[in-house]
């Protein structure tokens, strides 16, 4: 087993233990992205040469474990997640090391994230990336047009956003809400590079993130994933959204992410 | 002193170009507004009609330390953005400016869409926000100019059109903005105002002094962490107080000298004269519409005579 897919078990089992433990965090949603945000830390953000908006702040867990992992937030730090006078609440705040943005409001990290894009254009650093991690409930916000027409408008080419494509938002399948699909069609019109790629595959999430580094537009990847990746009963059920384990069901989890 | 009358939106206007002359990183975002500064393109940006995406691409300015003044309709920005003002701007302190143009019931017969009358009282309930209330264009320049230099999100309320000039000759000196301003001293009764009532205010007590009535006239410039305890002071120094706003006056400043009366266990009587909860549904001019209000110089004078 190569070292990616040990520590990734690893951190799977760390989301579902401090989600249990602290009765609360959205399980699911966190093993859908944890993937992409190991590869984010890893390869593009350990050394601050570019920076990164989690928008979809439910997704929080996930962040936490890797943050820890990366050796930015403390293991004394993230085993008070939930607990009282911890910074580590259900969706993430600039009060937790290494987080730039609050977010848990739906629709607003990618005009931040913008921002931050554009404070780079005016300091003159060249290159520098703005990483955004979206769900695909979040592309039925109308905030998230008015930054995919801008950016696509003003060729932003150092803006990366991915999309945690999971076809599930809080209550449903996205396909019995608001379809995914054509949206993602219409954002190439708006001036958007977009490749697709699969979100639980390390190697390639990383050689698409590469290939996109000299677009001369934004980009949007779109990561093919499922909601629950790791724990089979949790897997592609739109009721774990919200749920958190029994412990007949963590101990299943546990034992499913074993090495 | 002869009546001079300036446009807050236009002086604005260069106030902020000369700033982003001064602060070589303040950055200005307009929206749908592309027309209002000129100088430092580089610096300038319009996101068209949207202000969500608006204060959005503010914050992640300000994240990365550059300050950023914005500006716009007030009614649209601070009720259609109101989510990214409080999470992202308040919640993590961030030096963004609002500049809300057509404040209160300046926009007139362009409808109630136009109006706002809720603005302040919304923004009462953030933490960190700084609410600047110009009494005219010298104050509002001023403002832009002192939020510039603090720390935090700040909101600069101005109306729309020419307004006659408070700050000039012996007031000029008065203004300063960490402590309400007194314009006029008077015994009987104290009267606390802001914007462009504190002109009004200004007539009204010239009205009644030749009735023998004594107004000490408060310009509330800005509503932050100082009013309480300051404004307690004054309000203890008379017998009888008054609030005039162009604001809602359920939410607005009148709220909150209600509620020092209360917490403050103060006797005297508080009298509040201010927009209703109730949208404007007829054309008018804005001082046709402020008359209907009981907010035009006449009906200010009625009042306080009535309520002596
Ligand atoms: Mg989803």
């Amino acid at each position: 087993m190569n070292q990616s897919r040990a520590d990734l078990i690893k951190l799977r089992r760390r989301i579902v233990t401090m989600c249990y433990r602290a009765k609360m965090g959205h399980i699911s949603s966190a093993l859908s992205c944890v993937d992409v945000l190991y590869v984010l830390y890893k390869n593009f953000l350990n050394k601050n040469h570019n920076d990164f908006i989690l928008s979809k702040g439910h997704a929080a867990p996930g962040l936490y474990v890797v943050l820890n992992h990366f050796k930015h937030l403390k293991d004394a730090e993230l085993d008070k997640f939930g607990t009282l006078g911890s910074a580590l609440t259900s969706h993430p705040t600039c009060l937790v090391p290494g987080i730039q943005f609050a977010s848990g409001a739906l629709g607003l990290g990618l005009s931040v994230g913008v921002g931050m894009s554009l404070a780079n254009k005016i300091k003159g650093i060249k290159n520098r990336k703005t990483f955004i991690l979206i769900g695909d409930g979040e592309l039925n916000e109308g905030s998230v047009w008015e930054s995919l027409i801008f950016a696509g408008n003003n060729s932003m080419k150092n803006l990366i956003v991915v999309l945690d494509k999971n076809n599930i938002q809080a209550s449903d399948y996205s396909k019995n809400i608001i379809k995914t699909d054509p949206l993602i069609k219409s954002i190439k019109k708006l001036g958007w590079n977009t490749v697709f790629t699969d979100g639980h595959d390390t190697e390639k999430i990383l050689t698409t993130i590469n290939s996109v580094f000299n677009s001369q537009k934004p980009t949007l990847i779109i990561t093919n994933t499922i909601k629950g990746k790791g724990v089979s009963f949790m897997e592609n059920d739109p009721a774990w959204h919200h749920r958190n384990p029994t412990e007949e069901e963590f101990n299943l989890a546990i034992k499913e992410l074993t090495l | 002193m002869k009546l001079v009358a300036k446009n807050s939106r236009i002086e604005c206007g260069k106030t902020i170009e000369k700033l982003m002359g001064i602060h070589r990183e303040l950055v200005h975002i307009t929206t749908d507004g592309n027309d209002y500064t000129h100088k430092h393109r580089d610096r300038h940006f319009d996101v068209g009609i949207a202000e969500g995406n608006l204060i959005g691409i503010a914050a992640g300015l300000a994240i990365k330390k550059l300050p950023v003044i914005i500006n716009g309709i007030t009614s649209f920005i601070i009720t259609n953005a109101f989510m990214q003002i409080r999470d992202d701007l308040c919640f993590s302190n961030l030096k963004v400016i609002m500049l809300g143009i057509g404040s209160g019931i300046s926009y007139a017969s362009l409808g109630f869409t136009h109006h706002s009358f809720e603005d302040i009282g919304l923004l009462s309930n953030l933490p960190n926000i700084k609410m600047y209330l110009p009494a005219d264009a010298i104050a509002a320049k001023k403002a832009l100019t002192d939020a510039v230099l603090r720390d935090g999100p700040s909101y600069v309320r101005i109306r729309t059109g020419n307004e006659p000039v408070v700050y000039q000759g012996t007031h000029a000196k008065k203004l300063n903005f960490s402590k309400p301003t007194v314009v006029s001293e008077g015994k009987d009764v104290i009267v606390f105002t802001y914007g462009t009532h504190v002109f009004k205010m200004l007539k009204v007590k010239n009205r009644l002094k030749s009735r023998g009535v004594e107004i000490k006239v408060v310009d509330v410039n800005s509503i932050d962490v100082y009013p309480r305890k300051l404004l307690l002071e004054e309000i203890t120094s008379h017998k009888k107080s008054f609030v005039i706003e162009e604001h809602c006056v359920e939410t607005g400043l009148g709220s909150l000298m209600a509620n020092l009366f209360i917490e403050n266990n103060i006797k005297t009587q508080l009298v509040k004269i201010g927009l209703p909860k109730e949208f404007c549904k007829i054309a008018g001019s804005a001082e046709e519409l402020l008359s209907r209000y009981n907010l035009g110089i006449n009906e200010i004078e009625k009042m306080i005579i009535k309520n002596l």
